[in-house]
């Protein structure tokens, strides 16, 4: 047990350092965001859900949520922000949600990207390649991409008359659990036209390979924005065919947009290990104009927690340190000028008192022989 | 192989002959106590679960599909595609009570659940204060000892509740299997759970 826990501090390590290196490669900066939100900001921009949100009271009584939901921090952040011309960011954060089950964490450890730009196929894709590229990094191959779009399946509810704006969430949730039975006899109360209803059906088994599900949705299109909407999601897919992922890619328009959050591209990517979704993502920009003043923003979020349960257990990379020096009272001012003169050279080396001097090279848990250490470091 | 959680008893029982319908039989099935049983062509492994932890064997993905009463996804809403209702586990959701109850006058009322959400939603939504006490078995006992004026449970045959003096006073829903697939499975294990999904939908729809 010690020793399991002892390598998923590493893991964690291992997956903040790897991804927020990646991060920067892609040109995004990181920024902290506040743990505490009044409550009454969470109720105003909608994003409390059904009393998940930890809340305590400050000293003058007010409700304070503890972070539920990064994304709504990073755009208060960022409304704070002098807005520039190339604006990304990636924040690590812990979320805490009270889900009220016994099995599911209460405290998720995240990181995430919102990219402050307005929406294009290009930044879009660049985004999504960013999200599978990362996994990549960090050795995770066994992955699938699912793309839709806030607009297919709302513009078609929209149509129809019988179903009233609070109740398309209900629409919503039965057509994300691909509960089909539950959704008949809902739309079959509600008088909704068999045309609509056939549709609404199918599109909750609309997933799987890309050409193919795309030809069955043109089908099911009957307005001018669903077809808007096909056509961004292919304008995304064929630029990620230039950056090679699109065997990674599949169509899944049988997920929604919950709480409307979403406004254009969304997209998950699940793992088999992992038993679910260890990234999501999508484009915002209602909310990105309304709490950021921001003309667009598009982002995900990977769950941490997830991603450290697929990592192999034992995996080189884990360790950071790469030398241990030991070494007694006699001979510290050896030990001092080696370990600078190694961490002058990149490496990390951990410094410590010991029976004797002694070089250990961590990984292969050996210590060196003298002509080895004048092989690293000269005479 | 494909992974399948499945109540133990009455809906594993059933379970098991709607898989025989096409060809997947677990001849180890009832010969001993093993909770993990693999199919005689090695394509299914069946995991006997308590009912109302069926969803969690899902829901994490250590089983890549359940067969789940309808009950216990109302109750605990897990995170899993419900992809078809199955012809097995018939029963229904009932508040009972002594004879006579006229529980549509009462302003409020005590009744003891398992299904403490669900109950609480129902007398939510008829206007009446209620006040839910959690019993986890052998419910009946609550408005006999006078802990409770109802109860709101499963009902089969009606005989548990006939032989303790107590009716049916009003049906809240129907209670159906369900089968449910696990959100990663689906995506990512399609091509093998295809022709089992089909399947069994179909015998399913025959057994009716």
């Amino acid at each position: 047990m010690l020793h399991r826990e002892d390598n998923t501090q590493k893991k964690y390590a291992f997956l903040k350092d790897t991804l927020s290196m990646f991060y920067k490669k892609y040109g995004y900066e990181q920024i902290t965001i506040p743990m505490f939100m009044p409550y009454e900001l969470y109720k105003k921009f909608n994003f409390s859900h059904q009393n998940e949100e930890l809340k305590l009271i400050d000293g003058n009584g007010n409700i304070l949520v503890i972070r539920a939901d990064a994304t709504f921090h990073v755009l208060k952040t960022v409304s704070t922000l002098k807005s520039k011309e190339n604006e990304k960011y990636f924040y690590e954060a812990k979320v805490f949600r009270n889900i009220n089950k016994d099995y599911t964490l209460d405290e998720i450890n995240q990181t995430g990207v919102e990219c402050f730009l307005k929406e294009s196929d290009i930044v879009d894709s660049d985004i999504i390649a960013l999200a599978l590229s990362s996994l990549f990094s960090l050795g995770i191959k066994d992955i699938r991409l699912d793309l839709s779009h806030a607009d297919f399946v709302y513009s078609l509810i929209e149509e129809i008359d019988e179903i009233k704006k609070d109740e398309v969430e209900i629409v919503h949730k039965f057509i994300e659990q691909k509960n089909r039975d539950d959704l008949i006899s809902y739309l079959d109360k509600k008088n909704v036209d068999k045309t609509y209803k056939d549709k609404l059906i199918d599109i909750c088994m609309l997933f799987g390979d890309f050409e193919e599900v795309m030809s069955k949705a043109r089908a099911i299109a009957i307005n001018d924005k669903m077809n808007d909407a096909l056509d961004k999601i292919e304008g995304v897919y064929n630029i990620l065919k230039l950056y090679d992922l699109d065997k990674y890619v599949y169509l899944d328009l049988g997920f929604t947009n919950a709480m409307n959050y979403y406004s254009g591209i969304m997209f998950k990517v699940y793992s088999i290990d992992a038993g679910g979704e260890i990234i999501n993502g999508g484009r915002y920009d209602r909310l990105a104009r309304k709490i950021a003043g921001r003309s667009g923003a598009c982002g995900f979020s990977q769950n941490l927690d997830l991603t450290a349960q697929i990592l192999e257990d034992n995996n080189d990379d884990f360790f950071s340190i790469d030398y241990l020096i030991y070494c007694t009272n006699e001979d510290i001012k050896k030990g001092i000028d080696m370990s600078t003169e190694l961490r002058d050279k990149g490496y990390n080396v951990s410094l410590i008192e010991g029976k004797n001097f002694k070089v250990v090279d961590r990984k292969n848990n050996k210590s060196l022989k003298r002509e080895e250490i004048v092989n690293l470091i000269g005479e | 192989m494909i992974k399948i959680a499945v109540a133990k008893g009455r809906v594993a029982k059933q379970a098991i002959k709607l898989f025989k319908e096409f060809g997947i039989t677990f001849s180890e099935f009832d010969l001993n106590r093993k909770l993990i049983l693999n199919s005689d062509d090695g394509s299914v492994q069946m995991v006997l679960v308590k009912p109302s932890d069926t969803p969690i064997y899902v829901e994490t993905g250590v089983c890549d599909c359940g067969i789940v009463g309808k009950d216990i996804l109302l109750e605990d809403n897990p995170d899993v595609y419900r992809l078809f209702p199955l012809n097995i586990g018939r029963c229904k959701m009932c508040v009972a009570g002594f004879e006579g109850t006229d529980i549509r006058n009462m302003k409020q009322i005590v009744a003891a659940s398992k299904f403490v959400n669900t109950a609480k939603e129902y007398f939510d939504g008829l206007g009446i204060k209620a006040k839910i006490i959690k019993i986890n078995g052998s419910v009946e006992l609550a408005p006999l000892l006078n802990m409770s004026d109802v109860i709101v449970d499963i009902v089969e045959s009606g005989v548990t509740l006939k032989e303790n003096g107590l009716s049916v006073l009003e049906e809240i829903f129907d209670i159906y299997s369900v089968f449910i697939v696990n959100k990663a499975s689906l995506k990512m294990k399609h091509s093998s759970l295809k022709p089992f999904i089909e399947n069994l939908q179909k015998a399913s729809d025959r057994m009716v």
